[in-house]
């Protein structure tokens, strides 16, 4: 038996490793099924394309990422000990940096937005129940850092200057985002009775058909998965 | 989402090699691919193949609609139909242009097909643009954009949605202070995120 | 007034560019905006209703102390937006350019208007004096116009490429147009795979530009001495790849 089998052997198993993993953490939650690495990666996906889509900060995916980075982890140490240029190698290691890609390229995009509408963002959160949050705790954190250090900032070059009546126009400046911005969609499953346009005229979208929408008439469907941004 | 980011999902793809080298399956995380025996046809994701033909690796099997006389077809049908019609993959720009590019000796007649389907392509690129004119006159929305593909729909972005954005920012403006004349010192052009959602749709 | 705010306007968009994903996003009014403080800076012209006592200083020609009913001033939108349409003291006259392309909106005739020229900041400026128009015709004017020019537009960002329109468009246009041209640029470049090649980022082009042009000045008369060290071309040059 090569070395070849066992290593792929260790890299299956790790799979199996990720379920339990997540069957453990949800066991609490009667209908937790066990996951797949391959499905946290679709999910992780749609969550990256989303939100490159979405004008306004969507739900967080603090599992899915967590789950993918240990998985993405364990792979790097199986492969430790496997030649730079075995054939094996080099086509997990670009597969992992496909992954790595699209993990850091949907955590940027968060960001972007988190610094573009910070006090909006941190407005919103505080009035959803702590399962509804968008903000991640790490991204929760560094919002109020962010909005704490713009303020401060503010304050020592502008705004302690100022009469007082003028530093406390703090509602007037929370920049937000467009939420009738035009998204692509595309309809996962047969969704009836979305509301288009004018006289709050409807439609039915048959389950892979593609349209081009003002975000808030979907926003519940992507937040549903019932649709999803192209 | 420039196209290399259309490129990276398009290169998600599955498309048939011929390996020269024999090894046991791999256990991606995307799933398993493999075995590879050299000399017999195997299905990879497109990223890989790519990667493995730059290594001299394997010979690349461009997929059945890579041929003239289907994409002649395709050519002939998108120019007769009003509608768009649905392309052999949802990513056959992204396919074409990485097959060709990358092993344009596995693919016979080249050249041909890198121009019809680049004809294809600027058939149904005009095609929605008077389709969009035609939309954007009725005063519309919404509009269904079925078998549009995501680099098609690139060739309009971010111009069009932005368009469509700030028409449908005006056109609430209209309506918000026709149907209200003594609105007054809000901010300007920012009005009507939310509340305004229904009278932006009233002519 | 607006060849004024046009350079100013430039400027500070170019500074914006180091806020990246709000300068790439559809332009949207917000506190911050540098669009919006430019249009608000804009002067309306308005006519004062009653007697204001001590404002004299607002109105150039007047000799008065007091601000004399029946005056006409130019005051800025910034302050005139905080008062309410109908307030005691100002009423605002619409400017003409709006009436003025009335008729070719209604023609639909709009696509050969020299925008940019009329107003720099015609959509926007028009915005905030659609609550002032009795006869709700600016709102319409406005939106109508963009939905009129819009392929047009999606055409000349497609095709020519080179030849920015600059007086023929608004600030919201030239915005759009980039876009589309951006989009095309890089079409291009995907198909013909010479996007492929890592580049380096924009902000570092720039510095690496001025540090050129400094170098460059210094160097005159010379010699290319602490070139790139590359034997065969003392130039220094490289073919690019």
């Amino acid at each position: 038996m090569s070395e070849s089998e066992n290593l792929e052997e260790a890299l299956n198993e790790q799979e199996l490793n990720t379920e339990a993993a997540y069957a453990e953490e949800d066991n609490d939650d009667e209908d937790a099924e066990p996951i797949t690495a391959q499905k946290v990666l679709e999910i992780l996906e749609t969550a990256w394309t989303n939100e490159m889509c979405a004008p306004e900060l969507l739900q967080h995916q603090t599992d899915m990422l967590e789950l993918m980075l240990s998985q993405v982890a364990h792979m790097e140490e199986q492969m430790k000990d496997l030649d730079k240029n075995d054939f094996r190698f080099v086509v997990h290691q670009m597969e992992l940096e496909r992954i790595r890609y699209i993990m850091a390229s949907y955590l940027r995009c968060r960001l972007q937005k988190i610094e573009a509408f910070t006090q909006h963002i941190i407005n919103q959160d505080a009035t959803r129940d702590a399962t509804d949050k968008r903000l991640s705790p790490e991204e929760a954190k560094y919002a109020q850092e962010f909005a704490s250090h713009v303020d401060e900032y503010f304050n020592k070059v502008a705004t302690q200057y100022m009469p007082n009546q003028q530093r406390g126009e703090a509602e007037q400046r929370v920049v937000a985002p467009n939420l009738m911005s035009h998204v692509f969609l595309k309809a996962n499953v047969a969704v009836s009775g979305v509301i288009v346009g004018v006289d709050d005229e409807e439609v039915d979208l048959a389950p892979g058909s593609q349209h081009i929408i003002p975000y808030q008439l979907v926003s519940d469907l992507i937040q549903k998965n019932q649709a999803q941004l192209i | 989402m420039d196209p290399t980011i259309v490129e990276f999902i398009g290169e998600k793809c599955m498309i048939s090699i011929i390996p020269n080298f024999s090894n046991e399956p791999l256990h991606l995380i995307y799933g398993s691919v493999g075995p590879f025996r050299a000399g017999f046809p195997v299905f990879v994701p497109l990223w890989l193949a790519a990667h493995l033909r730059k290594q001299q690796k394997c010979r690349i099997v461009p997929p059945e609609w890579m041929e003239m006389e289907t994409l002649e077809e395709i050519k002939e049908e998108e120019k007769r139909s009003k509608f768009f019609t649905k392309m052999p993959s949802e990513h056959y720009m992204v396919v074409a242009q990485l097959v060709m590019s990358t092993a344009p000796d596995d693919v016979p007649r080249c050249e041909e097909l890198r121009t019809i389907i680049k004809d294809i392509f600027d058939i149904r690129e005009s095609k929605l643009r008077t389709s969009i004119d035609a939309f954007i006159k009725g005063e519309g929305t919404y509009a269904k954009l079925d078998n549009l593909t995501l680099l098609e729909m690139h060739s309009v972005r971010p111009i069009l949605p932005y368009s469509l954005d700030h028409i449908a920012r005006y056109q609430r403006m209209a309506t918000a202070s026709q149907r209200d004349t003594s609105m007054m010192n809000t901010t300007g052009g920012g009005t009507g995120t939310g509340s305004m959602s229904n009278s932006f749709f009233t002519q | 007034m607006a060849t004024d705010s046009r350079e100013l306007q430039d400027l500070a968009l170019k500074h914006k560019s180091s806020c990246f994903y709000l300068s790439t996003m559809n332009y949207f009014p917000n506190y911050y905006s540098i669009e919006d403080i430019f249009v608000t800076q804009e002067k309306v012209e308005c006519k004062v209703n009653t007697r204001l006592q001590r404002m004299g200083f607002l109105d150039a020609g007047a000799e008065t102390e007091d601000l004399e009913p029946g005056r006409t001033i130019n005051l800025p939108l910034w302050y005139i937006k905080e008062l309410k349409v109908n307030n005691a003291y100002f009423t605002i006259a619409l400017p003409d350019i709006y009436k003025n392309v009335h008729k070719a909106v209604c023609e639909a005739e709009t696509t050969h208007i020299e925008l940019g020229r009329l107003h720099p900041f015609f959509y926007e400026f028009g915005c905030y004096l659609t609550p002032y128009d009795r006869n709700h015709v600016i709102g319409r004017i406005i939106f109508e116009t963009l939905r009129q020019r819009v392929r047009h537009l999606l055409d000349i960002s497609k095709n020519d490429a080179d030849s920015k329109p600059d007086h023929r468009l608004d600030n919201i246009e030239a915005k759009l147009h980039d876009a589309g041209v951006r989009t095309n640029t890089l079409y291009i470049n995907w198909l013909q795979m010479s996007g492929n090649n890592i580049r380096i980022s924009e902000l570092v082009e720039e510095h690496q530009k001025k540090r050129k042009r400094a170098d460059r000045s210094d160097d005159e008369g010379g010699g290319g001495a602490g070139g790139s060290g590359d034997m065969d071309m003392p130039t220094g040059k490289k073919p690019s790849w």
